[in-house]
C-alpha cells in the first residue's frame, strides 16, 4: 500500500484511507540549514524530507495544501519532481461558498488518489487514529503550546525545559497537531461520506483563516478547560502568518505569551532555551 | 519652446517649471512645481532623474497628490473604498458607482521610499510585530494607525486565499485593530484537469470553469457590499460601462508600453513607465485625470518617435524587469549603467489585459481576477515572463527581489531558471532595498555586469 504524506490538518486522513492508501502526517525534522533564504523553515524542512524519500527510491504521494503562500510556493518547487503530488485548495474563509469549494477539492483529491490506488472509495476502511489526547495531571505551571508545526525533537526539548521549571504542556495546538474529533462519526453510514467528513474538517481552527476568530475562540475554550497559565507561541522564521499574533493571544486570553522563533534547525535554538527558562522564572 | 527630451533632477525641474508656466503651461487642479512634494516630505524625488516633459510633470503631480485628492473626495461627500491585494479588479467594480472613490491602501508600500523613511511607518509597523521579515507593505499598518497619509476608508475590501502571506497577516491585524474588512476568497488558480470544463483567461492562461464560477460568486458579494455602502443597485449596464472604461484605459496604456518598450532610442524613462503602469491599478483614484495624463504621455512619446529622439542613447541594452523595485531609484540606476527597460511584469499583468466585453460582466471580472500572476503557479508566471521577454526583444532580465515578501524566495529561483533555460539570456536576481543607497555600489556593479554581458553577447 502506498503512503500518502501530508502536513496540513485539512487533508482528511479518512479520505486517504478510504481510497486504499496509507495516510501519514509528516512532521519533518530538519537536519540541514534553511535551504532558501526567505522560505519558511518548516516548508523548507518538508521539501527536504520529501527529497530524501525520493532519493531513497521510495514510491509515495505528497499532498500539499494552499493554506499559506509559503506552502503553495513549496509545492511549485516540489512539483518539478516526477513524484506524484497534489495541491489541495483549502479556502481561507468559512462561508458556504468556500465550503462548497472545499468539498469540490476533496472530490478531486479522492479521484486523484483512487486513480493511483486503482480502488474505489470505501469509507469502511479504517485509518489509524493517532491518539493525540493524553490524560495529564495538571502541572504546577500549565503551559499551552501553539504556533507553527513542531518536530518531535523540538517538542521534547520544550517539554524537558518545562519540567525542569516545574511546568508542563497541557495541550499542543501547534499547526497540524489539531485534528478533528471524529469519534462517534460513522462516515460510511452517511449519504455522502465525503461531505460529512468535509464538514467536520472545515470547522478546524487555523491561524490563516480569514477572519481567524474561530482560532482564538477555540484557544480560549481550550485554555479555560485546561487551566493554562501561559502560552508558548512557536514561530518559524519567515512565517508571516504567526508573526505578530502574540499580542493578540495575550490580549484575548489574558495569559502571558512567550513568542519563540525556531530557525529550521532540528534542535531548539540556544536563545530559545534561555528565553523559556526566563519565562518560567517570571511566571513564578 | 519645446526642450529636447532629457532626464533631469528635481532642482532642474524647479528651474524649468516657471519657464514652462511663462510659456503658458496649462495644468489641472493638482498641478504645480514638483519641488513642493519634496518639501512636504517626498524627499526621494531629490535623488531621482525625471523626464523633462509637461506630460511627465502631470504624471508625477497626479501620483504624488493622491492622498490630498482622497481627502478632498471625502470632503465632497464621496465614499472612500480601500481595496486591497487583488490589484486592479475591485476598482473596476467600484468605478461603476458614481459617488465612490477607490484606492489601494497597500500602495503605502511606496511611502517609506518616497519619504526616505522619515515618516516612521516601518517603525510603527514594528511595534505591531511587522518587522523587516515583511515586505514594504507593512508600511500600511503605520498609515492606518497614524491616519496621516490616506483617509481611513468608509469600507475595506480585501481578497484572501491565494494571496501573499504578508498582506494576509497584516490585514488580519488591521481587523484586530478595529478596522472592519470585507474579505473575498481567491482560490489558487490551477490548470483544468483532463476533460474538465475550462475557461480562457487574460494573459493566455486557463482555469477550470468551477473556479471562474466561484470567483464570480465572490465578486457578487463585493458588489453587494458596494451597493449597501452607496445605497445604489448596480445593473448590468453600469457594469458593462465600467468594464468599457477600464478597457479604454488599458488600451492607451498598452499602446504606450508597446511604443516605449520597442522604440529605439528609448522615448521615455523606466521610472515614468513604472508610474504609468501603476495608474492601471485604480486610476490613481481619478479615472478622468489618469486618462488625461496617459493620453498626454502617449502624445509626448509619439512626438519623440517622429523626431527620432529619446531620453537614452540608441542601442542601449534591453532589459526585462520583474517585480516592482522597492526603491524607485533602481530604475534610474539601470539606465545610468547603460541599460533600459524593454518590458515589465510588476506583479499585475492581469491589470494590463483587456477585460472581456462579450460575456456576463461579473464573469468577465472573475476571469480577469483569476489571471493575476500571483494566484497561479510560479511556473506559469515564469512562462509568461519568458513569453513577454521574447515579445519585447529582451537581452537580459532583472528579477528584483522584494525583501520579506512571502513569494520571492521561490519565485526568483524558478523564474531565473526558466529564463536561462528557455531564452538563454543573462539574469540578475537581486534584492532591492527601500533605500538602495547603502547597497548602491553593489547593485550598480551587478547591473553594469549585466549590461556588459549583454553587449559582449551582441558582439560575439
Ligand atoms: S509555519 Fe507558517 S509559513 Fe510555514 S507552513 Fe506553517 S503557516 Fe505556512
Ligand atoms: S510585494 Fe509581494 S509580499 Fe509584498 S504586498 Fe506585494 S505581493 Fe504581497
Amino acid at each position: 500500500m502506498k503512503t500518502v504524506y501530508y502536513t496540513c490538518p485539512f487533508v482528511p486522513k479518512e479520505l486517504i484511507a478510504a481510497c486504499g492508501l496509507l495516510p501519514m502526517r509528516s512532521v519533518p525534522a530538519l537536519q540541514a540549514d534553511i535551504r532558501i533564504e526567505g522560505m519558511c523553515s518548516y516548508a523548507a524542512a518538508w521539501l527536504e524530507e520529501l527529497e530524501q524519500r525520493v532519493d531513497s527510491g521510495e514510491d509515495f504521494i505528497a499532498v500539499f495544501s494552499t493554506a499559506c503562500d509559503q506552502m503553495r510556493r513549496a509545492f511549485d518547487l516540489y512539483h518539478q519532481s516526477e513524484q506524484s503530488s497534489f495541491l489541495l485548495n483549502v479556502p481561507s474563509m468559512t462561508t458556504e461558498n468556500s465550503f462548497r469549494y472545499y468539498v469540490q477539492e476533496l472530490r478531486r483529491l479522492e479521484q486523484f488518489l483512487c486513480s493511483i490506488s486503482g480502488e474505489t472509495p470505501d469509507w469502511r476502511r479504517n485509518c489509524r487514529q493517532t491518539a493525540n489526547k493524553v490524560e495529564l495531571t495538571r502541572p504546577n505551571k500549565a503551559i499551552a503550546i501553539t504556533g507553527g508545526p513542531l518536530n518531535s525533537m523540538i517538542y521534547k526539548s520544550i517539554e524537558r525545559l518545562l519540567s525542569e521549571g516545574a511546568a508542563g504542556v497541557v495541550f499542543d495546538a501547534t499547526e497540524g497537531a489539531l485534528t478533528p474529533e471524529l469519534v462517534g462519526i460513522d462516515a460510511a453510514g452517511e449519504n455522502d461520506p465525503l461531505e460529512a467528513i468535509a464538514r467536520i474538517y472545515f470547522e478546524l481552527p487555523a491561524i490563516w483563516r480569514r477572519p481567524n476568530n474561530s482560532y482564538y475562540q477555540w484557544m480560549a475554550q481550550a485554555c479555560n478547560a485546561a487551566g493554562a497559565d501561559a502560552i508558548i507561541l512557536v514561530r518559524h522564521v519567515f512565517c508571516d502568518l504567526w508573526h505578530g499574533q502574540g499580542p493578540e493571544l495575550s490580549k484575548r486570553l489574558s495569559v502571558p505569551v512567550l513568542e519563540l522563533n525556531v530557525d529550521g534547525q532540528g534542535e531548539l535554538p540556544v536563545a530559545a532555551v534561555s528565553r523559556i527558562e526566563a519565562f518560567l522564572e517570571a511566571l513564578g | 519652446m519645446k526642450m529636447p527630451p532629457e532626464q533631469i533632477t528635481l532642482e532642474q525641474w524647479d528651474k524649468r517649471y516657471p519657464l514652462l508656466k511663462a510659456q503658458g503651461l496649462q495644468e489641472r487642479f493638482y498641478g504645480g512645481p514638483l519641488g513642493r512634494h519634496a518639501e512636504y516630505g517626498d524627499t526621494r524625488l531629490r535623488s531621482l532623474k525625471l523626464d523633462n516633459s509637461p506630460a511627465a510633470l502631470a504624471l508625477w503631480n497626479l501620483l504624488l497628490s493622491e492622498n490630498e485628492r482622497l481627502h478632498r473626495a471625502r470632503a465632497e461627500g464621496r465614499k472612500i473604498v480601500g481595496t486591497m491585494k487583488d490589484l486592479g479588479t475591485v476598482p473596476v467594480l467600484a468605478d461603476c458607482f458614481k459617488n465612490v472613490t477607490a484606492f489601494y491602501p497597500d500602495g503605502a508600500w511606496w511611502t517609506p521610499c518616497l519619504m526616505e523613511q522619515n515618516e516612521g511607518l516601518f517603525e510603527s509597523a514594528s511595534q505591531y510585530g511587522f518587522d523587516e521579515s515583511f515586505c514594504p507593505v507593512r508600511a500600511m499598518v503605520g498609515a492606518f494607525i497614524n491616519g496621516e497619509h490616506f483617509p481611513i476608508p468608509d469600507a475595506l475590501i480585501c481578497s484572501t486565499g491565494a494571496i501573499c502571506d504578508d498582506v494576509s497577516a497584516i490585514t488580519q491585524k488591521l481587523v484586530q485593530l478595529g478596522f472592519a474588512m470585507h474579505w473575498w476568497e481567491m482560490p489558487r488558480r490551477r490548470m483544468p484537469d483532463e476533460g474538465e470544463e475550462s475557461a480562457l483567461l487574460p494573459c493566455g492562461w486557463k482555469a477550470p470553469r468551477v473556479q471562474v464560477e466561484f470567483v464570480q460568486a465572490e465578486l457578487a458579494g463585493v458588489k453587494s457590499v458596494l451597493e449597501a455602502l452607496t445605497g445604489r443597485q448596480l445593473v448590468t449596464k453600469d457594469l458593462r460601462r465600467g468594464i468599457q472604461r477600464a478597457n479604454g484605459f488599458r488600451r492607451i496604456l498598452n499602446e504606450l508600453r508597446l511604443l516605449v518598450y520597442t522604440a529605439d532610442p528609448c522615448p521615455m524613462g523606466s521610472l515614468e513607465m513604472l508610474a504609468a503602469e501603476m495608474l492601471a491599478l485604480h486610476y490613481c483614484s481619478d479615472y478622468t485625470e489618469a486618462t488625461l495624463v496617459l493620453e498626454a504621455l502617449l502624445d509626448e512619446v509619439g512626438e519623440r518617435l517622429l523626431a527620432a529622439t529619446g531620453v537614452l542613447a540608441a542601442d542601449t541594452a534591453r532589459v526585462f524587469w520583474v517585480n516592482p523595485p522597492a526603491d524607485l531609484r533602481a530604475m534610474n540606476l539601470l539606465e545610468e549603467c547603460g541599460g533600459r527597460v524593454c518590458g515589465t511584469e510588476y506583479l499585475f499583468a492581469h491589470t494590463l489585459a483587456e477585460i472581456r466585453e462579450d460575456i456576463e460582466p461579473l464573469e468577465a471580472l472573475a476571469r480577469t481576477a483569476l489571471a493575476d500572476p500571483m494566484v497561479g503557479s510560479t511556473h506559469e508566471r515564469a512562462e509568461y515572463i519568458c513569453r513577454q521577454a521574447v515579445r519585447f526583444g529582451a537581452e537580459g532580465v532583472v528579477i528584483s527581489r522584494i525583501g520579506g515578501a512571502s513569494h520571492c524566495a521561490v519565485e526568483g529561483r524558478v523564474i531565473g531558471q526558466a529564463v536561462r533555460d528557455a531564452l538563454e539570456i543573462p539574469v540578475v536576481e537581486t534584492e532591492i532595498q527601500t533605500l538602495c543607497d547603502s547597497a548602491d555600489s553593489q547593485l550598480r556593479t551587478r547591473l553594469e555586469a549585466l549590461v556588459e554581458n549583454i553587449k559582449q553577447r551582441r558582439s560575439s
